[in-house]
């Protein structure tokens, strides 16, 4: 999985890169290497399967998609440093929104949290799950230029799961759909919440330039 | 995310190809100028009629590099000034798989480059309008009130839906070396814009631009003026140079060596000198009239009746360390570089041959080898003249100078490891910057 390892480069690495257990996937018996202590779901590189982590094990539920390669500035495995900190790539969910998508890379950070860098053709977004109660009840209520607070609503759309690859904090299935609003309050920041069913999501960070973007190893 | 396929116009039916990514919206024929809905149906939602095409060097579908990265114009825009028809642009939207979409602003014989930003607070910027802007570390300038430009010809794809006519307010702020921050608001959007003025040159090279169709504004002699004040670097560079220059100085000021010894002998005898002043080396400096003279001397030192240097024609002793051999059998003369501890020593000849010639000794203190500080001035010298060239940064060129204070405290104090830490310091940069 981390190739930059394989290249027996005698550098330290920056970034813990210590798979925390393994498991072997419940179909096909391949050694699954868990990097994040709160993964639920992860996809077996070798027979596709979509496996869910429960507590007392491992159970397929089904297939991940393959995704079609695209040129991406992340790939799965290789750390970036963001804005002088540095994070591991361990999964990515691709989004379609009709014409085209948008793909979303687990992060995992220096301080082992979960982050999401969000990459829609040149509009790079770094957020992490925020646990705190918002004054909105439903997607319905969310259009563009409403304000709460200090934030003003800037977009609102939808996504469709069309695949995901590696290992991720959450459960999802492929054609999953998701409503989603992003918030400002002004400059680099953002907010966005996700709708599924009647469960909400928040999220908080900043847009990134891409041109800050730089990979731990080239 | 990019995919390439190909469409019909609905209108003229045309072949069209579609290269600029999921976002784009819209794609006029350059045949028949319909714009058409990539979103709904390939609707003709407009077509732009009577417009006169300015030439341009740059046509969609060229590629190029810009700052290291390739984009392919995928679309063409032309504005003009809304109160000066004459005053006409061409902005083009440029297109990367990896960074998305950008523009390249071409005014007679001016090359942008420009991208979206979002770093700029503008609910703070939309409540007072300010005159000035700063953004990134950078210092911006309102140039102009507020004008607006329209949109008079439209070509290829673009990530919005452009209809001819359309109005956008536009306040641009002007930075240092060619950078702007524009502000535009149309009926939907408010956005903030980043650009950069590029060498034509080098863009024209990159985008294969033909030469009969290239051409390059010379600046005016404010724009001269402007950009010779631009490149004088910041004082904190010449800081650095100066204390650079004034260690030099310093160097150069020590190699001033003190005499504490310069007799002649003419038979075996004692005499004493005083060391006052350990720094650097000691040069004991043997001359006489002929090689015979000077092979019919043996030297010896002594400190506390502990004979710490010998030397003769045949062999040579140092108390604190191996030196090699002795003088030539043919030489007259002979240097020798010792480091000798502050203290009271006794210089002792013996005549070992018969000669009537003297020997003449002379003995400094303070001495440096200019062969072993000349290679550090040389790479000093290539660094700040390297530096000043590729605009190193400040706090490079701080680090550069510690490192460099460094090496002096260990030429002073004959600790090898600090000059050898500048010299790795200063390949270590070469390196880097070499590896980007």
């Amino acid at each position: 999985m981390y190739n930059y390892l394989k290249k027996g480069k005698k550098i330290k690495p920056l970034y813990d890169t210590k798979a925390i257990k393994n498991i072997n996937c419940p179909q096909c018996g391949y050694e699954l290497p868990i990097y994040f202590r709160w993964t639920k779901l992860i996809e077996c590189p070798s027979c596709k399967s979509s496996i869910f982590l429960e507590d007392k094990g491992a159970k397929v539920i089904g297939k991940a998609s393959t995704l079609s390669p695209e040129p991406s500035l992340v790939k799965i495995g290789e750390p970036l440093i963001i804005e002088k900190k540095t994070y591991m790539p361990l999964g990515k969910i691709r989004y379609s929104y009709g014409r085209g998508f948008w793909e979303e890379y687990f992060l995992k950070g220096e301080d082992s949290r979960e982050y999401w860098l969000s990459i829609d053709e040149g509009d790079f977004a770094l957020e992490k799950p925020m646990n705190i109660p918002l004054p909105i009840h439903s997607f319905d209520e969310l259009t563009v230029g409403a304000e709460y607070g200090k934030y003003i609503v800037t977009e609102v759309g939808q996504g469709k799961c069309v695949g995901f690859e590696g290992e991720l904090p959450k459960l999802i299935s492929v054609e999953d759909r998701h409503n989603y609003a992003h918030l400002s309050k002004g400059g680099a920041s953002l907010v966005t919440i996700e709708f599924r069913d009647k469960d909400m999501s928040i999220y908080s960070g900043e847009w990134i330039d891409p041109f800050s973007i730089s990979r731990v190893y080239e | 995310m990019s995919q390439v396929y190909s469409i019909k116009c609905p209108n003229c039916g045309a072949p069209l190809s579609l290269i600029g990514g999921g976002r784009v919206q819209t794609i006029t024929c350059a045949y028949c100028q319909s714009v058409i809905d990539l979103n709904d149906n390939y609707k003709v939602l407009s077509k732009f009629k009577n417009v006169f095409i300015p030439k341009s060097p740059f046509k969609v579908g060229m590629q190029g590099e810009i700052n290291d990265i390739e984009w392919t114009i995928i679309g063409w825009i032309i504005y003009r000034d809304s109160e000066d028809s004459s005053d006409k642009w061409s902005e083009f939207l440029l297109f990367s798989p990896l960074y998305g979409y950008a523009w390249l602003i071409y005014e007679d014989g001016v090359i942008s480059f420009s991208r979206r930003v979002r770093d700029l607070d503008l609910r703070k910027w939309q409540k007072k309008h300010e005159k000035t802007l700063f953004f990134r570390q950078g210092h911006y300038l309102l140039d102009d009130e507020k004008y607006y430009s329209v949109i008079n010809f439209v070509q290829g794809e673009l990530n919005y839906i452009a209809k001819q006519g359309d109005k956008i307010a536009c306040w641009d702020y002007n930075g240092v070396k060619g950078q702007s921050i524009s502000i535009e608001k149309s009926n939907k959007e408010l956005e903030v814009y980043y650009t950069k003025k590029l060498d034509a040159q080098t863009i024209y090279d990159s985008f294969k631009v033909k030469k009969s169709e290239q051409n390059i504004k010379e600046p005016t002699i404010q724009e001269k003026f402007k950009d010779e004040l631009e490149e004088k670097k910041p004082p904190s560079y010449y800081g650095i140079v100066a204390i650079f220059i004034a260690l030099l100085l310093g160097i150069i000021s020590s190699l001033s060596s003190d005499k504490v010894l310069f007799q002649k002998f003419n038979k075996s005898t004692e005499s004493l000198f005083k060391i006052t002043n350990s720094t650097f080396l000691t040069k004991i400096e043997l001359n006489s009239i002929n090689n015979k003279t000077l092979n019919s001397y043996a030297i010896s030192i002594y400190q506390h009746k502990k004979k710490i240097f010998y030397i003769d024609r045949d062999s040579v002793y140092f108390a604190k360390h191996n030196l090699d051999n002795s003088w030539s059998k043919r030489a007259k003369g002979a240097d020798i570089y010792i480091k000798l501890d502050t203290g009271v020593y006794i210089i002792k000849i013996d005549k070992i041959a018969t000669t009537q010639n003297p020997i003449e000794i002379t003995i400094e203190q303070k001495v440096i080898r200019l062969s072993y500080i000349f290679p550090l001035f040389i790479l000093i010298f290539i660094f700040l003249i390297y530096s000043y060239f590729i605009h190193a940064s400040t706090k490079t060129l701080g680090i550069m100078g510690l490192l460099f204070v460094l090496s002096l405290l260990g030429i002073y104090t004959n600790i090898p490891i600090f000059p050898i830490m500048f010299i790795v310091g200063i390949y270590l940069y070469f390196l880097k910057r070499s590896s980007k």
